[in-house]
């Protein structure tokens, strides 16, 4: 068994890591271990089961068989299965995206009255992207964005997505028209890299991936970057934008994180997953009176609605409702003792949960159609009733109360302070409207540039090492972070999403953060919301009326876990960004596909992907693409 | 002295052990910086696709060994803490000859020298790899003990009696 300091990062995590250690409460860590070592053709991507003449796998150093059943070789079998995670993330993200599209046109028809339209302002603003008036009726601009939303997902033509024509820069999108045209008149073949409709994509992708399909390597990688385009330009710039108008788009509020904002004198109910339909409900309803006072009745204090993992930084930027912690923190706040409730939607929940809830009085609550738990109590979400189903979850919670086991009770008073909130909206309103002031930091070289942290805890590197250690090496190289997802919450418990934490960054950033009152460190959104990422390089990129493969700025996933993420760093690399990568994805069995995504996707979308293991090398790698592109635009 | 041991009825033919088995000898390099390089390294076992069992052929580092005898050079040493028999490779002249001489097959030519598992230093890596268990490095006396151990305590169930 390792030693909770070699485990994390995070100084509260390791307090309940070694608790759960003493107590022999069984973590992810120790299931980690009891899976190593892991299996090498698994780690390289060699093996194929796709269909039954298999499973294949292909020796990648000595006389075993190269190439499948059915003759597939190393680098089709990688290509095929790189494709298929892309399909699978690409998938989580834009169906969470349908599900907003769905309730918006249900509210705009007055078919659900459990939600309104919190964010007028920004439904204009988006329906007048989109091409539609935004003048008129709430209700009729609504229904309008909406439908466009909804189309975008099933639309039988082959026309690129209206979202992402809307939203892309002008240059990018030339480049994506140009590459397809330029590669039919080098080939003869047709190969297609913008999305024609978002859940067309993802099927194409499994189709092409079946037994007897696509087998060239360069192929199934364009369809894969293609599936991720209808990803980040589309179901999760959909996601991000109709969340928005629904619920608030958020601006920059104070806020706690970590596993100290669990209350010991309080009903605590820990919202975990990633949409914020339920979960918004959930902190609405746990502020009413009868609740409160049923609470108060129990021997509470009150009602402690506290957020993990994505489904907190929604509510987080939102409602300004303290997060719990990231990924690795969910099994550890079940081992405090001090959960009431654990409330699931959808996505990074662990199966091992509800298990663990049951050492418990937790009570695992799921609530997804989509994802439903063994051991756990399952309350149906419908979201015409929804404030229904968050009064029976808040209820079921406050009543679980009096079962809570004081022995049992055993959780670390740490919580850091964190300003979060920085959508583009909050972040053009810093700047006093436009762009300009952070173009012209960077073309003065105040800051170099801008670095994108993404994504996920992962058991096989120490919690939050690589994600807050990154951030701090690129802050003092004078590169400004801005982040999302499981990234957001560790700068966030680490102090660094404090405007203070300026003085740990280069003199550039630090003036930079000084004048405008920002933290170097910058919280997004939840991971649906890089596409707020996506629309800020536009934005930057338009106003010089370059590409964003012009910019001085690079992206890291540096502890991912998800096919989520690999969606994630391929529309990132699609869009012109460079991406660094730890640990290595399943590709390299195939020494061919691993030059195409480290050095031949430059050429053809001017991004690629790189991996290195260490903090400060990766920080140094990112820094150089940052100088390169610098020079190139004339900047010293 | 240890030895592998394999139990066909776990093994499900997944081959992890040759990987395992090319990846402990690649001079430093990780697996994925040989296949990255466009390292060979061929395993020493092999596992064969039996019905209704698989198989898995390597050395048993006799205590007679048949190799040794037949290795004129003496390339083919035992190594004292392990007791695996190994081959210095320097004195390898590739005659062949342990090939032929190995009852078992376990002996195979690369690059014009002989190779052979060495229990990876007396940890070896297809143990460690196995996910079922079927391979395990145990020590023969102590498994013949495990063995007296469980007939007795078959014997004394059978009558009825505790062990």
């Amino acid at each position: 068994m390792k030693k909770p300091q070699e485990l994390s990062f995070d100084q509260a995590a390791v307090f309940q890591i070694s608790h759960a250690q003493r107590t022999g409460l069984e973590l992810i860590w120790d299931r980690l271990e009891a899976q190593e070592p892991q299996c090498g053709f698994g780690t390289l991507g060699l093996c194929c089961r796709h269909c039954v003449m298999g499973p294949c796998r292909i020796d990648p150093l000595g006389d075993g068989p190269k190439k499948g059943v059915c003759g597939a070789t190393a680098d089709t079998l990688v290509a095929r299965h790189l494709c298929r995670m892309i399909a699978a993330g690409a998938a989580a993200h834009s169906d969470h995206g349908r599900r907003p599209a769905i309730l918006l046109k249900e509210v705009a028809l007055g078919e659900n009255s459990a939600y309104t339209i919190k964010d007028e302002e920004k439904l204009r603003a988006v329906a007048a992207r989109l091409g539609i008036s935004p003048e008129g009726e709430v209700s009729q601009v609504a229904l309008a964005v909406a439908e466009v939303a909804l189309s975008d997902f099933g639309k039988q033509d082959t026309r690129p997505l209206r979202f992402l024509e809307a939203y892309a820069p002008k240059k990018r999108l030339e480049h994506w028209q140009k590459l397809e045209e330029k590669l039919l008149a080098q080939t003869g073949a047709l190969f297609g890299v913008l999305p024609r409709s978002i859940d067309r994509e993802v099927v194409d992708i499994m189709h092409r991936t079946t037994m007897g399909m696509d087998h060239d390597p360069a192929s199934l990688l364009l369809q894969g970057v293609r599936c991720a385009l209808s990803d980040g330009w589309g179901g999760s710039l959909i996601a991000t934008e109709i969340q928005d108008i629904l619920f608030g788009t958020p601006y920059p509020r104070k806020v706690r994180a970590n596993l100290g904002v669990l209350k010991e004198e309080a009903v605590n109910i820990v919202v975990h997953g990633h949409e914020p339909v339920l979960s918004e409900m959930i902190v609405q309803v746990a502020q009413e009176e009868e609740l409160v006072k049923m609470a108060r009745e129990m021997g509470a204090e009150g009602i402690n609605v506290v957020g993990l993992c994505c489904t907190g930084n929604e509510i987080l930027l939102r409602q300004g409702v303290p997060v719990a912690g990231n990924e690795l923190h969910s099994e550890l706040v079940l081992t405090t003792g001090l959960c009431e409730a654990m409330v699931v939607d959808v996505q990074c929940i662990y199966p091992a949960l509800p298990r663990l809830a049951q050492c418990f009085h937790t009570k695992f609550i799921s609530t997804s159609d989509q994802a439903k738990f063994p051991g756990a109590v399952h309350i149906q979400f419908f979201e015409e009733k929804a404030a229904e189903v968050a009064r029976a979850i808040v209820r079921l919670a406050v009543e679980n109360f009096k079962n809570r086991d004081p022995q049992k009770v055993h959780y670390p008073r740490i919580a850091e302070e964190a300003l979060v909130g920085f959508s583009v909206e909050a972040l053009l309103k810093a700047l006093g409207g436009s762009v300009k002031p952070l173009v012209d930091a960077i073309a003065q070289g105040v800051i170099k540039g801008v670095a994108g942290i993404v994504g996920c805890n992962n058991p096989k590197v120490r919690q939050d090492y690589f994600l807050v250690s990154l951030c701090r090496e690129l802050l003092k190289r004078d590169i400004l972070v801005v982040g999302t997802g499981c990234w957001a919450i560790a700068a966030a418990k680490a102090g660094l999403m404090k405007p203070e934490a300026a003085a740990e960054a280069g003199p550039g950033v630090k003036r930079l953060c000084e004048t405008l009152g920002i933290p170097p460190a910058l919280h997004m959104g939840s991971c649906v919301d890089c596409s707020r990422m996506l629309v800020l390089l536009g934005a930057v990129a338009d106003h010089l009326s370059c590409d964003i493969s012009d910019l001085p700025v690079a992206g890291s996933a540096p502890e991912w876990t998800t096919e989520k993420a690999v969606s994630i760093g391929t529309y990132f690399v699609a869009s012109g960004v460079p991406v660094h990568l730890w640990p290595a994805p399943p590709v390299l069995g195939s020494p061919a596909v691993t030059k195409l995504l480290t050095q031949e996707l430059d050429s053809l979308l001017g991004g690629f992907f790189f991996v290195e293991e260490e903090p400060a090398k990766a920080a140094r790698k990112m820094e150089e693409v940052i100088l390169a592109r610098r020079k190139k635009l004339g900047l010293g | 002295m240890k030895v592998l041991a394999f139990d066909a009825v776990r093994c499900m033919g997944c081959h992890s052990c040759e990987l395992a088995c090319a990846a402990a000898h690649l001079d430093g390099l990780s697996l994925m910086e040989a296949v990255l390089a466009g390292k060979r390294a061929p395993a020493r076992l092999w596992v064969h696709p039996g019905r209704p069992f698989a198989v898995v052929i390597t050395c048993r580092h006799c205590l007679r060994a048949p190799c040794m005898e037949a290795c004129a050079p003496q390339a083919l040493k035992r190594d004292p803490q392990t007791g695996a028999v190994v081959v210095e490779e320097s004195l390898c002249i590739g005659c062949r000859d342990c090939v032929l001489a190995c009852p078992f097959g376990a002996i195979r030519m690369e690059a014009g020298k002989a190779v052979k598992c060495d229990l990876c230093g007396g940890d070896p890596a297809c143990v460690r790899h196995c996910p079922t268990g079927a391979l395990r490095f145990v020590s023969p006396e102590e498994e013949g003990l495990r063995k007296q151990r469980r007939t007795i305590k078959t014997f004394l169930a059978k009558a009825g009696r505790k062990p």
